[in-house]
């Protein structure tokens, strides 16, 4: 018999284990409280790393960074911009770190190229012209809506189901074991419930407290750590400019579309939802990014967002300078005596490959499903509209033709239209709801 | 939590006192400042602390290994060469402290014994990352600023 699992939560990681699972035959339905990229997965940096900015401290984050990063450019091309990306050192102290991050990125087998000053400002003239050393690394623009969305329509024609819309309020229980979930659909009022052999809880920041509050599991220690960041709506660079130092606050500005993004600082929040930005960290971020891009000054900064990581504490005795993970699955059979369920919490976007293999894995154990996991080489599916299949597509996506012609063709004119067509995410996301 | 210490250094009061009433070199003896203004007997400043042995308890946190640390205060209860106050408030991560720093000083021949005690709230700070890991955290700054105003001394 096929194994029912529910997934809650369809960020990046939530996705990503919908695709893992249903590619591997279980029958598997997620379900989304909000609409896509409503989590922190469409409030980061949008950056897929090349896992350059852990090599310093984190070598296991930066090789998984760097293979993943890899495979997610062959098998999603059309949500990465491959900006590629620097490091540059702009002082004395940053300097120190030079030989830290050589050895770091060669201890991670990534490939770096040391840049000559003149060939850095030539390629990025608006770069501080006092820059003292630059590096290149393959760090890339990712996409999330269209990353997220295409998983999502990949997993569809796996056979998953896709609930978007849709909270969980409950879980239905017996004894100590889970046996699926009360829902809402936040579009009609509607509630109902969904019966499953496993529930899967990939809801990030709302992970802890939400089986906290509703089965009293506790094993889950977070803190949740916002990061805000500052987008001037201009585009001054084709690479992603990150301060050659360990990883701190103010040290990375993403060329995404046609804006900049400065990132970040770091704030401590009690809920994922309701907080406040601190109106000087975004004066802060301005002044950091212009510290390596001067222009930045000179422009207001036009909005800011927040997005918000789950921190988990590592286990008693571990060290997470040596835990070999920043993420962690939860098995609350094992940590709080109730079976059904488990849990994953932390990672990046980039990784989120390597975290639904790792919990496919451990799924396929637990439920005597032996299919490995095949998510490196298959493409993610993202429809191209073209003159030979328009009617199709028109059809699938129960729009007139020639309004989706127009849309398509309007798009096609703009500057980085491959990867930023908004009209066409809107269409192809349409087709989820199909 | 509160701290106390005492030291002697081989100079006259009024040297002690020159530097420790007046908030331009006080604010030099924190840890890696990086921006200092002061108005008076107000300063705010913000310094650096390396927090990779604090912030390692969380998988992932590596992007917290420097802290970026806001403060302001203010010199009071000034009695020339005897007593300071020097209060105020601070944040880092969202997370507010408060400190007040007690200085008294007593004149012995050309030297200066100077006693402090330094109480410190840190509200939430200490709930997240452990009353342990936190008073070790503090106790490090406050000692690095001790250290600091002995080297100004020299
Ligand atoms: C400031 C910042 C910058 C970052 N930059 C980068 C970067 O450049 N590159 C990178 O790779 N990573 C980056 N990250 C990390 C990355 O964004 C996250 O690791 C990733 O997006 C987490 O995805 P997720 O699916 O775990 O969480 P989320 O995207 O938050 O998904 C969880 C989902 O669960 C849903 N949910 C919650 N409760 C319920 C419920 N009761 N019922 C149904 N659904 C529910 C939520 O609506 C949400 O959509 C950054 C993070 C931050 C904070």
């Amino acid at each position: 018999m096929v194994s029912k699992v529910i997934v809650i939560g369809a960020g990046a990681t939530g996705s990503f284990i919908t695709h893992d699972l249903a590619s591997r035959g279980f029958d598997v339905t997620v379900i989304e409280k909000g609409n896509i990229i409503g989590g922190t997965s469409g409030k980061f940096h949008g950056m897929l790393h090349s896992g350059a900015r852990y090599a310093m401290n984190d070598v296991k984050a930066a090789q998984e960074s760097i293979a993943d990063n890899k495979v997610i450019s062959e098998i999603a091309p059309f949500c990465i911009e491959n900006t590629g990306g620097l490091f540059v050192a702009l002082n004395e102290e940053d300097l120190s770190f030079q030989s830290k991050f050589e050895d770091g990125c060669k201890q991670s087998n990534i490939p770096i190229e040391n840049l000559s000053i003149e060939s850095a400002l030539k390629e990025e003239p608006f770069l501080n012209n006092s820059v003292k050393a630059v590096y290149r690394v393959p760090d890339k623009v990712i996409n999330s809506f269209r990353f997220i969305t295409s998983l999502l329509l990949t997993a569809k024609r796996e056979s998953a189901k896709v609930l978007l819309n849709t909270e969980v309020l409950e879980f239905i229980k017996e004894g100590n074991d889970v046996k699926g979930v009360k829902i809402k659909n936040n579009n009609t009022g509607q509630v109902s419930e969904l019966k499953a052999d496993l529930v899967v809880n990939a809801s990030g920041a709302w992970a802890s407290k939400l089986i906290d509050e509703k089965l009293g599991i506790k094993s889950i220690e977070m803190i949740l750590s916002a990061g805000t960041m500052a987008v001037i709506n201009r585009r001054f660079t084709k690479h992603i400019i990150n301060r050659l130092r360990e990883p701190s606050d103010g040290d990375i500005v993403v060329p995404f579309f046609n804006d900049s993004i400065i990132g970040t600082t770091a704030f401590i929040v009690d809920d994922p939802e309701k907080f406040d930005v601190d109106k000087e960290d975004i004066s802060f971020l301005q002044k950091a990014g212009s510290e390596m891009l001067p222009i930045l000054a000179n422009y207001p900064v036009y909005r800011y967002y927040a997005g918000v990581r789950p921190l988990i504490a590592a286990g008693e005795n571990d060290d997470s300078r040596k835990a070999s993970r920043d993420f962690k699955i939860f098995d609350h059979s094992a940590t709080d005596n109730v079976n059904g369920i488990i849990s994953i919490v932390g990672g990046k976007l980039s990784t989120a490959r390597i975290m639904a293999k790792e919990i496919g894995d451990f799924i396929g154990n637990k439920m005597g499903n032996k299919t490995e996991s095949k998510t490196d080489k298959i493409k993610l599916y993202w429809p191209q509209v073209n003159s030979e299949n328009i009617d199709e597509m028109a059809k699938s996506l129960s729009l007139n033709k020639d309004f989706l012609s127009e849309m398509v063709n309007e798009s096609a004119g703009k500057t980085y239209s491959d990867m930023y067509s908004n009209a066409m995410d809107l269409l192809y996301s349409r087709g989820l709801f199909n | 939590m509160e701290m106390t210490g005492s030291f002697t250094v081989d100079y006259r009061v009024e040297k002690v006192w020159s530097i420790v009433s007046d908030a331009n070199k006080f604010a030099k003896c924190l840890p890696n400042v990086v921006s200092t203004e002061v108005n008076g007997d107000n300063f705010q400043l913000s310094f650096k602390a390396d927090a990779k042995k604090y912030t390692s308890k969380f998988l992932g946190a590596s992007y917290l290994s420097n802290l970026n640390i806001k403060f302001s205060a203010q010199l009071k209860e000034k009695q020339e060469n005897k007593h300071i106050l020097i209060q105020g408030d601070g944040s880092t991560i969202g997370l507010k402290f408060s400190l007040a720093l007690y200085i008294d000083l007593s004149a012995q021949d050309s030297s200066t014994k100077i006693d402090w005690k330094a109480e410190i709230e840190l509200g939430r700070m200490a709930k997240l990352f452990g009353e342990e890991v936190v008073n070790q955290a503090v106790t490090d700054v406050v000692n690095q600023t001790i250290d600091n105003l002995k080297t100004l001394l020299k």
